[in-house]
């Protein structure tokens, strides 16, 4: 390992090398209860430095890790023990806004949020909002294949990525994808990176496509007495050709915990909140609500609330902004899944979890977005104990059984990473998992890039 | 694990580990690596408490790069204390591996002695008067005065006082800005409120700071007994990190006096906006003004609007608010000599969010950061003044119904010595 951080300082200059004990302990983690300490880091600031890194580690046999803000939900940044940390931070530049194009080049350093104002700044949108937004970076959004709220309309970071350059695990640099919406020259190699979780390469660079910035928004709120209820009006709506820009669920162990938080009168005698977002050209906004307010009162809504200024609209998003402080004064630790079902299935599934969270004497609050039927069921426990966190381990499991039963996935927005990898075959069975091992194989013959994500099979 | 090692485990068990804290820890945004971010201080905590690491020179160098400006308590989702964990772990490695021998020199045997502080500010003073700079750093050490503030002053007796309230002057004051304590003595007499100056000693923060519990509670304990013999109403303050510190005096020591003691603390712009309801001035002050929170005030005491609102009782005045107004000015006390690159670093977004304002002065409430940002805008060429919220409503009070220029505003009042010490 001196050795090897000889060889990075000399490569990198020894302000981007960290090998001691205390730095490396600060890279042990991500957003995951999941740890791992890796034995050295390193922050390259350009394609060709973590290029020269890669084949170094190539070449040494150590297995590298590439990391973002390390903000990620399924532990695709916790490292292998010893491993390498590549942290992508320092490559934080806009590389170009191309207006006419739509489009922007960056480095995977990049903040989402800085994108999001940048581009918004000049009349532009880039939809894809993890809730991490502010801190999460491009670079680890499009390796975990990022969602967020508005995946519903706008879909997920997947849809925007037109091109990416990618450091193979040889050290080799490729260019996949390009700047183009159109493309279909051979194989979908870009596609194929967004969401490896740097199992197959390391992005250094992405092509991103923007749409016109919506000229105006407006938030509703509806209250249900039933998860019924609510679950046919989020049908209905999307029947009737509107299509909400985020339409949110809260259940009712989730107001309840809201309301504990931050007492601002939220209905305590109902199962289910919507809250809902449309946007567009600002004389649509008003048959869009008006739409959406009837589904909501002929689906039974014990309440409907139509924000008419920014401000109101604000204070409803209030509630949703503030579940995850809310929930964790219940409990110190939460574990936040992401098994997705087709929307109509809502219901179902969050029934099934209900029933879960009894078997297994669980606080489980699910809220999420049930527009694309993206639940987040948030298991609220205490880590620190372990009879309560096999239980938790327990109830997890059935409930990514239940979500592939009811037609979904094990995640919408969140990847494998380690946490969900020892479930991967449930969901693609043997022939299925055993192809993208043979991707992997193809393009990381030393399985030196991420060990232990997706597949599993090394404990970290 | 002992008392404090629990209370810093439940903190630590409290952190998701989201990340949150890298939007808005400005030693982060400096550094860039997870190393100097929140997280990681929490982590690094846990680690130590676990064994799996040692409070070792790293550590320690991580620990105390903190300027403990709060802006990551304030903005976590599940409000872990990281602040309470640096200075927990700060007082864990100075326990295991005792204070460096210049730190601990000061500590123990200049802070808890007054004449010996005066020394120190004479010294100082002196040393500046020859003009010599040995080191660029020298531009934060404080313009000290060549005689403390509280041996200068003679105090007004008040024929009915509505209130008695002791003023703690704090070390700046006493040592460097006079006009802040004479402001302070003024506002509070036009408002009725008589003031005594008891004996008093450094509010312990130095000493909190460097992981001294020993002398933090010495320090306490004399402040307390010296204090609440005097049988006021309110203790009263213009330094918000003495406020900050004397209000934990009883969670500090546990015992009911320091708790009554802290329960009468308050700032100086908390008092005259709700203890005093402070006279509104009638003199105009026509000047843009913009204005900085500091981070013990803001984020240490809940108090931000209390500044704004005794600003906006100044008839001609306007303020012209900067952009991340409460973001940490980087001085946090002695962080801008031992840390000087990073303070500069952290300084220089402070001083562009105050010059894209195009304010004609600088407003604050804490004489430290006072300090820095006037460090700060000469560096950069700017020359408007920076003064203590209560300097301000002091001269508008002193010329009723008259107009106040900018001069007369910001010059630097000089004290003469009484002829009787007091």
């Amino acid at each position: 390992m001196k050795n090897l951080a000889k060889h990075l300082k000399r490569i990198l200059g020894k302000e981007k090398v960290f090998t001691s004990p205390e730095d490396c302990l600060c890279y042990s983690y991500d957003g995951t209860f999941k740890t791992g300490v890796p034995g050295v880091v390193v922050r390259p600031s350009s394609t060709e430095e973590v290029a020269a890194v890669v084949k170094l580690a190539s070449r040494e046999r150590i297995p590298v890790v590439p990391r973002g803000a390390g903000t990620g939900l399924s532990g695709g940044a916790v490292p292998l023990e010893g491993s390498l940390v590549i942290d992508l931070t320092a490559m934080d530049r806009i590389v170009k806004i191309d207006p006419a194009e739509m489009l922007a080049v960056v480095e995977p350093g990049v903040i989402t949020a800085h994108l999001h104002k940048t581009v918004e700044n000049m009349g532009l949108f880039y939809p894809p909002d993890p809730s991490s937004a502010n801190v999460s970076t491009i670079g680890g959004n499009i390796a975990e294949c990022a969602g967020g709220p508005r995946g519903l309309k706008y879909g997920v970071t997947r849809d925007y990525v037109l091109g990416v350059q990618v450091v193979l695990a040889s050290g080799e640099v490729i260019q996949c994808g390009g700047e183009t919406v159109k493309n279909v020259c051979g194989y979908d190699l870009r596609g194929l990176f967004v969401g490896s979780e740097g199992t197959l390469g390391i992005i250094t660079r992405a092509n991103l496509r923007l749409l016109p910035k919506p000229q105006a928004r407006q938030t509703i709120r509806a209250d249900f007495k039933t998860i019924e209820d609510a679950a046919k009006t989020i049908t209905a709506i999307i029947g009737a050709g509107v299509i909400p820009a985020a339409l949110e669920i809260m259940d009712d162990v989730t107001i309840r915990c809201v309301e504990n938080f931050l007492h601002i009168g939220l209905p305590l005698d109902v199962e289910a909140i919507l809250l809902m977002e449309v946007d567009g050209p600002a004389v649509s906004l008003p048959g869009q609500v008006k739409t959406i307010a009837a589904l909501c009162r002929q689906h039974g809504a014990a309440r409907v609330k139509v924000a008419e200024t920014e401000a109101e609209g604000a204070e409803l998003w209030r509630a949703r902004k503030a579940v995850s402080p809310a929930v964790v004064q219940v409990k110190p630790t939460k574990i936040s899944e992401d098994a997705t079902v087709p929307r109509s299935n809502v219901p179902a599934m969050i029934r099934g979890i209900k029933e879960i969270a009894r078997k297994h004497d669980l606080v489980i609050a699910i809220f999420g977005h049930a527009g694309d039927g993206n639940l987040h069921p948030n298991l609220l426990i205490d880590k620190s104990n372990p009879e309560e966190m096999e239980r938790a381990e327990a109830a997890i499991e059935e409930m990514f059984k239940l979500a592939l039963s009811l037609g979904g996935t094990l995640s919408g927005e969140h990847g494998i990473g380690l946490l969900k990898a020892p479930f991967l075959e449930m969901e693609f069975g043997k022939a299925g998992v055993a192809v993208m091992r043979r991707i992997k194989e193809t393009l990381d013959p030393l399985g030196i890039l991420n060990p232990g994500k997706i597949f599993g099979g090394i404990s970290s | 694990m002992n008392d404090d090692a629990g209370a810093a485990k439940y903190q630590i068990n409290r952190c998701s580990k989201c990340g949150s804290c890298r939007e808005v820890c400005p030693v982060f945004s400096e550094m860039g690596s997870e190393s100097w971010v929140a997280r990681a201080r929490v982590q690094l905590a846990n680690a130590a408490i676990e064994g799996q690491i040692d409070f070792s020179r790293r550590f320690r160098e991580i620990m105390e790069s903190c300027l403990l400006c709060k802006a990551c308590v304030a903005h976590c989702p599940n409000g872990v204390r990281v602040d309470k964990l640096v200075l927990w772990a700060r007082q864990e490695a100075a326990h295991k591996q005792g204070l460096p021998f210049i730190k601990k020199s000061i500590l123990r045997n200049v802070l808890r002695y007054n004449h010996r502080l005066e020394l120190l500010a004479r010294v100082l003073a002196a040393y500046r008067a020859t003009g010599l700079r040995l080191s660029k750093k020298e531009g934060l050490l404080p313009p000290a005065r060549v005689a403390p503030f509280r041996r200068l002053v003679q105090i007004k007796k008040l024929e009915k006082p509505s209130l008695l309230v002791a003023y703690f002057t704090g070390c700046m004051t006493q040592y460097v800005y006079h006009q802040t304590g004479l402001a302070v003595l003024d506002v509070l007499a036009e408002n009725n409120v008589q003031v005594v100056l008891p004996e008093q000693y450094c509010c312990g923060m130095p000493a909190l700071t460097a992981g001294d519990s020993q002398t933090v509670r010495e320090l306490a304990r004399r402040n307390v007994e010296s204090i609440m013999k005097t049988g006021v109403d309110c203790i009263v303050t213009d330094c918000p990190t003495c406020g900050e510190m004397l209000k934990s005096y009883g969670e500090l020591l546990g015992e009911d006096a320091a708790g009554d003691f802290s329960y009468k603390v308050q700032d100086i712009s908390y008092f005259l906006v709700h203890t005093v309801g402070f006279r509104e001035p009638a003199g105009k002050l026509p000047l843009v003004v913009t204005y900085h929170d500091p981070c013990h005030l803001k984020r240490g005491q809940g108090i931000s609007s209390e500044p704004r609102k005794i600003l906006a009782a100044i008839p001609g005045l306007s303020l012209k608010e900067m952009a991340e107004s409460d973001r940490c000015c980087g001085s946090a006390g002695s962080f801008g000599i031992t840390h000087y690159e990073l303070s500069m670093k952290i300084l220089k977004r402070k001083v562009e969010n105050i010059k894209a304002t195009g304010a004609q002065a600088v407003v604050t409430g804490c004489p430290s950061c006072r300090l820095q940002i006037e460090y700060g805008l000469n560096q950069a060429g700017i020359f408007i003044p920076v003064m203590h919220t209560v300097e301000l409503l002091s001269r508008v009070y002193g010329l009723a119904d008259a107009s106040l220029s900018l001069p007369s505003v910001c010059q630097r009042q000089e004290l003469v010595a009484p002829t009787a010490n007091n």
